[in-house]
């Protein structure tokens, strides 16, 4: 009976815990004009510079780089829109979109690519997903090779 | 006739004589025989020693008690529950109400220790005393302030934090967020017994709970140690763990202090940083003017000491060593929360 009545005592203090909800690794992140990263910037939630970065910049999700940003970094990311300067390669998993007003100096290496007209683009350009079509001369010597092997 | 009573020997003596040859016999077969040092033991008399308490006791062995308690022991006994009273909560206008309060605490079966602050009675080391007697749930009466300044002490022990809130709305806006109601429904909250852990701030060794504001200085700021902020014109920073923001009456929130997170709010000078918060929420507003960073780490270095507000406490330093401590308090919330 003492056992049952001290048991009840216990239970009556104890609470009922709730769960956390985390949610701020994907919040976005904001570089304001006037602030300047140095270093490797690795995010989870979309980005969105007006500021100056010099170093990397890797998200899982959207990066933005406005008008008056200055980007001097390797950038990695799902989409990318540009209306900037970015120095660096960029390598973007699904669109990379550039604004009237951006200017990349660097590689670039994307799924879906969108240039607007006045849009500076300085370097090589590769799209993710597509396969190399070989030359015509190439195409040749293959064919004879593989009928070698053949017989 | 005295000579034979001489010579007669008394029967305690007879014993002592016998037992003294009993032991010269046990010596010299030790020496002879090479008996064993145990065997020894049980032929040789041991003395016996009795305490005048244990005399007094009918010879019954007393248990030395030492001078230090025992926490086990002081831990078993404490009362689960300890109400503290802030200062102001003790003023004439609040006596009714906190004669219901204490009524209806004592029908919910949860009234416990009762400590009322002053001059002399430290807010922090009633918590820390209590959590020690094993008290397990502390419960503040006051507001917004007399809850942050708890929350240092209570952020270094196990103990559950609660709150009644006194006052305005405007200097409880915590209790709001975290779902606690005015008057006796609070009593009732105190009751449900909802229990959210929430994440605590660590600067220099110090817990906080809301945020830091620091004032724009000469000053860089080291994220994650992965990379470092630095701001071309002065800026205002806020390193928010819990913060709420009030618009059109409504209580916006920023930070959660739920998420394992810091957020490091940049503010560059040109106009003032109460404006820059609200434009936050603005969603037209195309140019964003405040950074925001979310970090676990982080580290605000100074040329020279400067000026920095943790939970309004201001502090002075050429360092500040900021982290978050994930689920670290425990604290009582209502149903209306916002975390």
């Amino acid at each position: 009976m003492y056992n049952n009545m001290f048991k009840k005592d216990d239970a009556a203090h104890n609470f009922e815990e709730l769960e956390s909800v985390a949610g701020g690794e994907e919040a976005e992140t904001i570089i304001a004009a006037g602030v300047r990263v140095d270093g490797n910037f690795n995010s989870r939630g979309n980005v969105m510079i007006e500021g100056i970065v010099k170093g990397s910049i890797k998200t899982d999700k959207d990066l933005t780089i406005g008008e008056k940003a200055k980007i001097f970094a390797a950038v990695s990311a799902t989409n990318v829109y540009i209306a900037g300067e970015a120095q660096g390669n960029i390598k973007a998993t699904g669109r990379l979109e550039l604004s009237p007003t951006a200017r990349i100096f660097g590689d670039v290496e994307v799924k879906t690519l969108v240039v607007a007209p006045g849009a500076v683009l300085n370097g090589k350009c590769a799209m993710i997903g597509v396969e190399v079509p070989a030359e015509e001369g190439d195409k040749e010597s293959n064919r004879n090779k593989n009928g070698k092997e053949k017989e | 006739m005295e000579k034979k009573k001489n010579s007669e020997k008394s029967p305690s003596r007879i014993v002592s004589s016998s037992l003294r040859e009993l032991h010269e016999r046990a010596q010299s077969s030790l020496k002879e025989k090479a008996v064993k040092p145990a065997a020894a033991a049980l032929i040789r008399p041991k003395p016996i020693r009795i305490s005048l308490k244990e005399a007094a006791s009918g010879g019954a062995p007393i248990k030395r008690v030492s001078a230090k308690p025992n926490p086990a022991a002081v831990r078993v006994t404490g009362p689960v529950y300890s109400y503290i009273y802030d200062t102001f909560v003790q003023e004439m206008k609040y006596v009714k109400l906190i004669r219901e309060l204490e009524n209806r605490l004592v029908d919910l079966g949860i009234s416990g220790r009762t400590h009322r602050l002053s001059c002399f009675k430290n807010l922090r080391e009633i918590v820390k005393e209590d959590a020690a007697r094993g008290v397990k749930t502390i419960v503040v009466l006051g507001n917004d302030e007399t809850l942050i300044r708890a929350v240092d002490a209570a952020g270094e022990t196990d103990a559950v934090l609660g709150m009644i809130p006194f006052g305005t709305e405007k200097e409880n806006r915590l209790a709001k967020i975290l779902g606690l109601g005015f008057g006796t429904l609070s009593c009732d909250i105190l009751s449900a017994r909802l229990l959210q852990k929430i994440d605590l701030g660590l600067v220099n060794g110090h817990y906080f709970l809301t945020n830091i504001d620091i004032p724009a200085a000469d000053f860089f700021v080291n994220c994650d140690d992965k990379y470092k902020l630095s701001f071309l014109k002065s800026a205002d920073i806020r390193i928010c763990n819990f913060l709420g923001w009030q618009e059109g009456g409504e209580e916006k929130l920023i930070s959660n202090p739920s998420d394992g997170l810091l957020e490091t709010v940049a503010y560059a000078k040109s106009a003032g940083f109460l404006d820059g918060m609200k434009n936050l929420f603005k969603e037209d507003t195309n140019v964003k003017k405040l950074s925001v960073f979310y970090n676990k780490k982080i580290e605000v270095v100074g040329e020279a000491p400067f000026a920095a507000w943790v939970d309004g406490r201001k502090v002075l330093n050429k360092k500040l060593e900021i982290t978050v401590v994930p689920a670290k308090l425990k604290i009582i919330v209502g149903r209306g929360r916002q975390i």
